[in-house]
């Protein structure tokens, strides 16, 4: 080890340098990258007991599926993710490090030992990067690191051969570099040709005989289970790429390379050189990556979903505001939070309504990408069974995640099935996170008679208050008549009703209109909101309708008539040529009904719009 | 002696430590409440233990479960779980066929007392069931589908073992197992998008993929039915849809199109009859009697599709029980007649199955529609098929009762009842004696006995077998994957226009990957 003297003090600056870098590392997780979530976007489900543990023992990897899951749940919390990343990490590094010992004792490892950790932070960028894929990695190399200390030959078989098939039932497709990096040494290093070449078969035979004869597994996951190159969403380089350092490595450290006169330079520079230069490259290397992995777009997203699950609608608001083109689910969130801060037919166009009723009321292709966002909505919006239906289809798609669990048993208790609210319950109980909830949950259910402790319940009165006796059929996109069944059924669902009106005016169709901004009153509304206000000022203007009902608002205010006066003046003064006026209209009126209608009226072909997550082309 | 004194001391000590242990012994005169309910039930005697649990409060249990010969089995628990040893509950039962057993439970109360409750009786059949059952687990199902498996439990134990699932299938619908005669190397599945479209047609053990879409038949095949000589498959081709109610049960299911369709498994061509595919009419759920001599199936009167929301058509439809003779020589069909009306019955009647002895006809009947699973209307009826009497079984629930199986010697049932809580389908027993008398059901047997509170998967599709299922799972899958050794079905015989869609539009989907 390399030690510099500073003012008579020996301290390594190598290991000084370590140090400062899994700090880094840890500090750009926790406040970059933020694991929670990892945590949201996946839906990490977790439950204690054998039940959910022997799901994963019929297939190769499974264990570590199980353990990842369980480390995976502490992801919640972002500075618990973060640690678990930089401890994964830290722990890639330093096997990574005995490695390159192992091959050539007399050679320093400078930087390289870093760099899969570099590639690992590349890979845990990614928001569906599960926890276990690393895991398996570290698990890998742990085996790799164990068998290379092994001297004599016959032992070093022996434990290959128990090694690998223990390994790769434990970590599945990791098993794949630890045969390929043994094969490797035992070819290149220790010269063993037929160990070698029999290392490699035995890396092909395994797989193959595991999905012939022992687990229901196709080719790619018998394979390259829990390895990043089976996961689309990662660049190809990116999860190839971590491999090839492992391959690189055992050449650029083995003896004869390492001697070659090339590096010989290198190794000849003064220890300060080497230092800089390698931390240089480092540093390099690891904001290169950081740089092309972050994931801005897709942060914003998921931030915004999560503070929504969470019901922090201040929030969303506040972090929305400055966002131009927000994805279609961001809207969804932003008129959501509009409503439960009592906004949405005062301020939905101070925000950019780019998509319509879609992103007021998600489309059946929209739902299906994001189930429980549409159980949370339909609860809210009083559609009881339309949330237990969706909140069943997250089931089906994301399993046993706690908030599906909540949701499940909420509803179930409203509708009165209280033996499926039980059943969910039970599951509840078993998550790691949620407890409060479940034993608030548990207190209600264990009493003899629910219905009284459900009703002082904030969440459950509510559900108890909307869900309706009077059957009507769920339809694909939320029509008005689904949203009219609710009005007729509950005159004070106030969300319906606002949602209705919102409805309208985001699709210009404001035949209606006049008739349900009526109904504000039965749901307090002693003033007509703003909105509601344009598009009256606007339905008069073209149909010169009169609206004598307004009265019991107290009238229009003449403030918004006065802005509509200027509105048309400004588009005089361009001669009606919206091009022109537009970015004053903009800077004026960006916030009004009569900008929405002039500019993103929508046309009669709808635009292709992608999954729940994209933004408007 | 002072050696020997300390062993007579410790049991005298412990023996009275253990006779402080119960204050009073005190009768209860009822039988104490478990779960599940295995009380006043009929058994087969090869059945797994009936493990349960004990839902009286108390500190310590104790059950000795005893029969007119044979050794008394006791139990102990802490916990009110009742975990019966399976050699000697099959060495008790095998003792005492045609016999009654009684479970004596008696439970240590807080107050140290003991309280003794009445015996729980079973009684156990002369008659085995058949060993083996295979089924479909699934989450609750409403679109979007995930993780599917089929799987073969062991009847006689309690091991459960997976044949097929949908993950290394690229996540595709598995669905509609249909067995042989009972035999497990005569069986076929359907797939959906695993990644090809068709079934798995297993034949002495060797897998084969089948598209059975044709240039006329342009729908995938759904309900299967074997015929008895294994010669032929009768399917029903559908178009389903699929809706929500906004209260009350959430699910609901309508056909807007069904035929049937004849499968001539050697020849492997596909056959229209007209009779069976009327334009007019809904046909489906296909079912041969024993003799292979007719084939029943539902059907009920076309509507309007464009209508079927608005005026609320769906609620009208009703299916009637049909029949109609074959000839399995000549592949030929004689005249369509009705077995019963749903008209007189008031109900819409599906799922037709016919005992092994050919003497009893077992259906659902539900208030409309002919997805009976969805429906909490839909019960048990048995039709003799002698006196052409029908009636409802004692069975029946409050819940929706459906998806029933004969065993191979007629007298076992397995349905799929949502007793519990309308939701999870969950396999149920009953002993069907002679005279067509069904004995109260019990649950497919758990060795944790309150595996049942936690598990929210549905058991679709129940089916006897005898013997395990064939090939081994691996073979089966990787037949599944070989979608280049898919084999078309051709067209066989006169063209019948067929008003079926040729897409693969449905209900139900993969849930998106994420």
């Amino acid at each position: 080890m390399k030690r510099f003297s500073f003012f008579n003090k020996k301290i390594d600056l190598f290991r000084v340098r370590e140090c400062i870098f899994f700090l880094l590392y840890f500090f750009y997780f926790w406040f970059i990258i933020n694991p929670s979530l990892h945590f949201h976007r996946q839906e990490i489900a977790f439950l204690w007991g054998a039940e959910f543990f022997q799901r994963f023992l019929d297939h190769p990897g499974g264990v570590t599926e199980y353990v990842g899951a369980l480390l995976g749940s502490f992801m919640y919390s972002p500075v618990l993710g973060a640690f678990l990343i930089t401890v994964f990490a830290w722990f890639l590094t330093w096997l990574t490090k005995v490695l390159i010992r192992q091959l050539n004792p007399k050679a320093e490892s400078y930087f390289f030992h870093f760099l899969p950790a570099i590639f690992l932070l590349g890979l845990q960028s990614h928001y569906k990067y599960p926890l276990s894929s690393p895991l398996a990695l570290v698990l890998a190399m742990a085996f790799i690191v164990i068998y290379l200390r092994i001297r004599k030959l016959s032992l070093r078989i022996l434990f290959f051969l128990a090694g690998s098939a223990f390994l790769y039932w434990l970590a599945g497709g990791a098993f794949l570099l630890f045969s390929g990096l043994c094969a490797l040494y035992e070819l290149f290093y220790s010269q063993y040709w037929i160990l070698g070449l029999t290392e490699i078969f035995w890396g092909i035979a395994l797989p193959y005989f595991a999905f012939h004869f022992l687990a229901l597994l196709n080719a790619s996951s018998a394979y390259f289970s829990l390895l990043p190159v089976t996961m689309p969403y990662i660049p190809q380089w990116l999860s190839y790429g971590f491999f090839i350092v492992y391959i690189l490595l055992f050449f650029l450290f083995h003896p004869r390379i390492f001697n070659f006169s090339l590096f010989k330079k290198w190794r000849e520079a003064s220890p300060v050189f080497q230092f800089l230069a390698s931390t240089g490259l480092l540093l390099l290397l690891a904001g290169f990556v950081a740089g092309i992995s972050f994931r801005k777009n897709e942060k914003f997203l998921l931030e915004i979903d999560r503070l929504a699950r969470h019901r922090k609608w201040e929030e969303i608001l506040e972090k929305a505001k400055k966002e131009s083109l927000p994805p279609l689910s961001v809207t969804f969130q932003i008129n959501r939070a509009l409503f439960h801060t009592h906004r949405l037919l005062d301020d939905m166009f101070s925000y950019p309504q780019l998509y319509g009723i879609s992103g007021l009321l998600l489309s059946q292709q929209f739902r299906e990408s994001a189930p429980l966002q549409e159980s949370d909505f339909c609860w809210d919006l009083g559609l009881i069974n339309a949330a237990r239906h969706w909140g069943h289809e997250a089931f089906s798609t994301d399993g046993d995640s706690p908030w599906i669990l909540k949701r499940m048993v909420e509803v179930n208790l409203v509708i009165g099935e209280y033996q499926t609210a039980k059943r969910f319950l039970n599951r509840l109980e078993r998550a790691i996170f949620l407890k409060a909830e479940a034993r608030r949950l548990r207190k209600i259910l264990s009493a003899r008679d629910p219905y009284p402790l459900m009703q002082e319940d904030p969440v459950l009165s509510h559900g108890l208050q909307m869900y309706g006796q009077n059957d009507f059929i769920e339809f694909n996109d939320h029509p008005p008549a689904e949203l009219d069944s609710l009005i007729r059924q509950n005159p004070k669902n106030r969300m319906a009703i606002e949602y209705r009106i919102a409805r309208e005016l985001l699709s210009c169709r404001l035949g209606a209109l006049p008739q349900h901004a009526q109904l504000l009153k039965q749901v307090g509304y002693t003033s007509l909101p703003r909105h509601v206000e344009e598009a009256l000022i606007f339905l008069s203007a073209v149909t010169r309708a009169s609206f004598p009902w307004v009265k019991e608002f107290g009238g229009i205010h003449q403030e918004t008539i006065q802005r509509f006066f200027e509105f048309h003046r400004v588009l005089a003064k361009y001669r009606g040529d919206k091009k022109m006026a537009r970015p004053e209209l903009k800077e004026k009126f960006g916030n009004t009904y009569w900008y929405y209608a002039l500019f993103y009226r929508p046309s009669a072909k709808g635009s292709e719009v992608p999954t729940y997550g994209g933004k408007v082309q | 002696m002072k050696i020997k004194a300390i062993p007579f001391f410790f049991v005298i000590f412990a023996f009275g430590i253990s006779c402080q242990s119960i204050k009073q012994t005190k009768s209860v005169s009822r039988v104490p409440t478990i779960l599940p309910d295995y009380t006043e039930i009929v058994i087969p005697p090869n059945i797994a233990p009936l493990c349960f649990s004990i839902q009286e409060k108390g500190l310590k249990y104790f059950v000795e479960i005893r029969g007119e010969n044979g050794k008394p089995i006791h139990v102990r628990s802490r916990n009110g779980k009742v975990h019966i040893p399976i050699k000697p509950w099959k060495k008790l039962l095998d003792q005492n066929r045609g016999k009654e057993i009684r479970l004596f439970v008696s439970v240590l109360d807080s107050h140290r007392t003991r309280l003794e409750f009445q015996p729980i009786v079973q009684y156990v059949a002369r008659e085995e069931i058949d060993p083996y059952l295979v089924y479909r687990r699934i989450p609750p199902l409403y679109i979007l589908w995930k993780k599917i498996r089929i799987c073969e439990r062991n009847l006689e134990n309690f091991n459960e073992r997976t044949i097929l699932w949908n993950k290394p299938m690229g996540e595709g619908c598995l669905n509609c197992h249909s067995f042989l005669n009972y035999r497990p190397e005569h069986w076929l599945v359907q797939l959906r998008k695993c990644p090809g479209t068709g079934f798995l047609l297993i034949q002495e053990g060797n897998p084969m993929l089948v598209d059975p879409r044709t240039e006329r038949v342009k729908s995938p095949a759904v309900y299967p039915a074997w015929h008895p000589s294994g010669k032929y498959i009768a399917f029903s081709v559908n178009k389903v849809r699929q809706f929500f109610h906004l209260a009350g049960e959430n699910r609901d299911v309508i056909d807007l199109v069904s035929d049937l369709v004849l499968y001539h498994v050697d020849k492997n061509t596909l056959q229209v009859f007209p009779a069976l595919a009327d334009p007019s009419r809904l046909e489906t759920y296909p079912h041969w009697s024993p003799d292979g001599k007719f084939l029943y199936f539902c059907s009920a009167p076309g509507y309007d599709t464009t209508q079927i929301f608005t005026q609320a058509i769906y609620k009208k439809i009703r299916y009637d029980l049909m029949r109609v003779p074959f000839d399995p020589e000549t592949g030929t069909l004689g005249q369509i007649e009705t077995v019963l009306s749903s008209e007189k019955m008031g109900a819409s009647i599906t799922h037709p199955r016919i005992s092994p002895d050919g003497r009893f006809l077992l259906f659902c009947m539900c208030n409309y529609g002919n997805f009976s699973i969805y429906q909490p209307s839909s019960d048990l009826y048995l039709m003799d098929l002698k006196t052409k009497e029908v009636r409802a079984l004692p069975v029946n629930s409050h819940r929706s009762e459906s998806y029933h199986a004969w065993s191979s010697n007629g007298r076992w049932i397995v349905f799929s009842s949502k007793r519990e809580d309308g939701l999870c389908a969950r396999p149920y027993f009953s002993y069907v004696d002679t005279l067509g008398n069904a004995s109260k059901p019990f649950v497919l047997p758990q060795r944790d006995p309150k595996y049942y509170e936690y598990t929210i998967e549905t058991f679709n599709v129940p089916e006897f077998l005898i013997a395990p299922v064939q090939p081994r799972p691996q073979k089966i899958l990787l037949s599944a994957l070989r979608k280049n050794k898919l084999i078309h079905a051709k067209d066989q015989g006169a063209s019948v226009e067929m008003p079926m869609p040729s897409s693969e539009e449905s209900s139900w989907k993969p849930a998106p990957s994420k």
